[in-house]
Parts: structure tokens; sequence; C-alpha cells
């Protein structure tokens, strides 16, 4: 009886791991998931998982700190940097003395800027999105262009030959990557 | 319990975020956003956008996209050149694309800006690579340490008087070098924490060592922009007043 209930649980669990590897929906890239193995306590790429806030669409939100800071594209007296996979940090540097952070435009998934006239053009993971800011502090998205960027859909972990924690779909969408120390990470790129 | 509490936080967040937003309404200073900005910008060396005249122009990983802006809250897809593997760079200049690739630096023209011409290639070995251009001279850099690939890092300095044939000129050695930029007689380029180098490239392709601004900071990209150099460094940015272009004097940091 027992043995039976540990034979039922054995394929609950494989079923559920088959489920993991279909939901990517990235078949070629489950090869990067090779059996399992020891490798003992390395240095790895980990994913980091948009927060459920961040993945509730574009909308301008109050100012937050830098966090992992990315690209910067100046207009004028204003300076927008990507807050990397989360959004777009708006600074207003009329003064260049003390520059001023004047709000946060939440953009999942974002990575990249430009900027015209009142226009943003940013992206928000594989699709190119236009924001008009005319009305600002009312954000509009104009225009969503769909996979501009295919490679940014699954955003991978940098370089080639480290290990990384293989991404659980059931924990949201990856965001970027950190490296870490971890215990047998059972990806490698 | 948990669940409602997180919703309890969550709406007290959102409440919050609206209280701070109708403050900044009533403020006005921000309402003329458009107006104020009727200039063109300018990015960073390691963008995948780039403005030019009415168009923009976007690198994916093989492409390059082309999309009319003439109304800049319209992007109109014109059309799609293939262009390599890696691509992760595109630099404006002039009437010419610079765009960098883990194994090379590809230059177009844009005599018809829908249609994007290519003209020339240089090959390298295989690292990160942002590209900057001023006059006949474009300065690429060269990360091979940690995820790009060779060993090698360098500033490359290339003369693109014939864009069909870029001549390597002149290779300097650098620590693990990221963005860079030009502007005037000097050139800045970040070489990650190894400090922010300035080059006095009053002969263009024979660039010349000024001084290292080394200060803790993590120095990723720079834009000149007018008479400022704004730095994007590891958590946030810094702005230099480049009035004397080959002394640049820290105004301000925006770190958190």
């Amino acid at each position: 009886m027992l043995r039976l209930s540990t034979l039922l649980l054995l394929v609950v669990t494989v079923c559920t791991s088959c489920g993991d590897l279909f939901d990517f929906g990235f078949s070629g890239r489950n090869a990067d998931r090779v059996g399992y193995r020891e490798t003992g306590e390395v240095q790895a790429w980990v994913p980091v998982y948009a927060e459920p806030d961040d993945v509730s669409g574009v909308a301008l939100k109050d100012k937050r700190p830098t966090q992992e800071g990315g690209k910067i594209f100046a207009l004028g007296n204003k300076l927008f940097q990507v807050e990397t996979g989360v959004g777009l940090h708006i600074i207003d540097y009329s003064d260049k003395t003390k520059p001023v952070k004047v709000g946060f435009l939440n953009v999942p998934g974002c990575q990249e800027v430009a900027l015209k006239g009142s226009a943003v053009y940013t992206n928000s993971f594989e699709n190119m999105l236009v924001l008009d800011l005319s009305a600002f502090p009312d954000v509009k998205v104009k225009a969503t262009l769909p996979n501009v960027f295919p490679e940014l859909k699954y955003p991978r972990p940098p370089g080639r030959g480290g290990y990384y924690v293989c991404p659980d779909v059931s924990k949201g969408r990856v965001i970027r990557w950190k490296q870490e120390t971890v215990l047998n990470p059972q990806c490698a790129n | 319990m948990r669940e409602l509490m997180k919703t309890r936080i969550l709406l007290i967040c959102g409440l919050v975020a609206v209280l701070f937003a109708g403050c900044s309404k009533q403020d006005g200073s921000n309402n003329n956003y458009a107006s104020e900005n009727s200039g063109s910008g300018k990015g960073g060396s390691m963008a995948r956008f780039a403005i030019s005249g009415n168009y923009l122009y976007v690198v994916n990983s093989n492409s390059l996209l082309v999309y009319d802006i003439s109304d800049p809250a319209m992007a109109v897809p014109k059309s799609t050149v293939a262009v390599g593997w890696e691509i992760e760079t595109i630099f404006p200049y002039d009437d010419k694309l610079f765009i960098g690739s883990t194994t090379g630096l590809f230059i177009f023209e844009l005599k018809d800006p829908e249609h994007p011409n290519r003209l020339g290639a240089v090959q390298h070995f295989r690292a990160c690579d942002p590209v900057v251009t001023q006059g006949n001279t474009a300065y690429l850099t060269l990360r091979g340490n940690g995820t790009c690939g060779s060993p090698n890092n360098s500033l490359m300095v290339y003369d693109v008087t014939n864009p069909t044939q870029p001549i390597l000129k002149n290779q300097l050695n650098l620590k693990g070098p990221y963005g860079l930029g030009v502007h005037s007689n000097a050139l800045y380029v970040c070489d990650g924490a190894d400090g922010l180098v300035v080059y006095d490239v009053t002969i263009p392709l024979y660039p010349k060592t000024v001084k290292t601004i080394k200060d803790g900071s993590t120095f990723l990209d720079v834009i000149p922009y007018n008479d400022v150099l704004i730095v994007y460094v590891k958590g946030g940015v810094r702005f230099f007043d480049i009035s004397t272009p080959q002394n640049p004097v820290l105004l301000s940091e925006m770190l958190n």
C-alpha cells in the first residue's frame, strides 16, 4: 500500500515537472536542463521574477529608489533611466547641480528607452511600446508593436558556459538575472 | 488572512500613489512636458534605439527595423534589414548608422532613410562592443572578460573616411570597458570599476590619455549632451560639467 502511494506520488511529481517544461513554450531552450547533477556550491545566475505589481501594466507611479539602473536617454532637461525589467525613472535635471526624480513609469520587462517630443519608445519584454506623455502626468500607450525584440520574451542569463537556476514559470516572468552562490544549479548555458 | 493583509497593503499603496499623483498635478511645473522637449534627444552608446530625423531605428539580436516617427506618437513600420547575429548597439551619426555586434561593426548609410544600405563592415574578436563616431573616426570598445568571450579589452580606433572599408588605425588597452562618448576634442570611455578614462582626440585617430577619474564608481555608459556629461554608473546617474571637454567636473549625482 505504501509502495503504491509512493509510486503515485512519483508519477504526480514527474507529471508536474513535465507541465512546467511545457509551460515554457520554448522547447529548444529546455535543452539547457540536463538531468540531475551535483555541482556543489557554485556561482550561478539566479532569475529575478516580476513582482505582481510590476506586471500590472504601464502606469505612472511615484518616484522610487534606483535599484538595478539601466540604459539612459536625455531630451531637453529630462533624463530617463531604465530600472531593469521594471520601468523608467523620469529625472528632471533643469538644475544640473540638483537633479530630481519626478516620477516612475511602470513598464513590465523594460530594458530600452528613447524619446522624441512627448513620445517615449520603450519595450515591455518582446514588444515595443510607444507612450504619449503630452498630457503628463497622464500616460497613454499609443502603440504596441509585437515581437520587435523576440530575444527579450524570456530574458536569458548573460554570457555562456555558466550555470544558472532553471526558471520556474509558476513564480512569474523573469525580468533580469543576478549572480549568487547556489547549491546544485540544474541549468547551464 | 495573509492574502487579506496583502490586499489591504496594496489598497493603501494605491491610495498613496493616487494622492501623490494628485499633488504633482496641482504643482503644474510638469504639465508643459511636451513644449520643453522640442529638440532632439540622445541616448547612450549601448542603446538598441537610434533616432535620426523622422525615423526610429531599432536593432534586435539580428535585424535593423525602421519606423517612421514623423508623428512621434505613431511608429509606422517601414522596413526590416537582416544584419547578422548578436547585434547589441546602434549609434546614429550624420546620415549613417553604426551597428555593433559581438563579432563586428556594420556601417549603414541613410540616403534613403526608409531603406538603410549596408556600406561596410569589420570583423573583430568576440567581445561586447559599443561604438561612437565623430567626423571620420569611429571609436569602439571591446570588453572580453566576464560574459563576452575573449580575454581582450581595448579601445579600437577606425578610420571610416571610406565607410565601405573601415581601417583599424589604433588599439589602446583597457581593463574592461563598457560605453563611451565623444564630444569636441574629448573622448570618454567607461572602464567599469577602473574609472572613466578621458582621452584627448585633437588628432582623432590617435587618442592620448588625459586622465582617469577613479572614485569608487562603476562607470557603464555616457551621454555627452550639450555641455553636460550624463554618466550611467552602477546604482544611478552622475552629471559632469564638460564646458572644458577634457576636464569633466562633477556637478551632482543621483544614486537612489
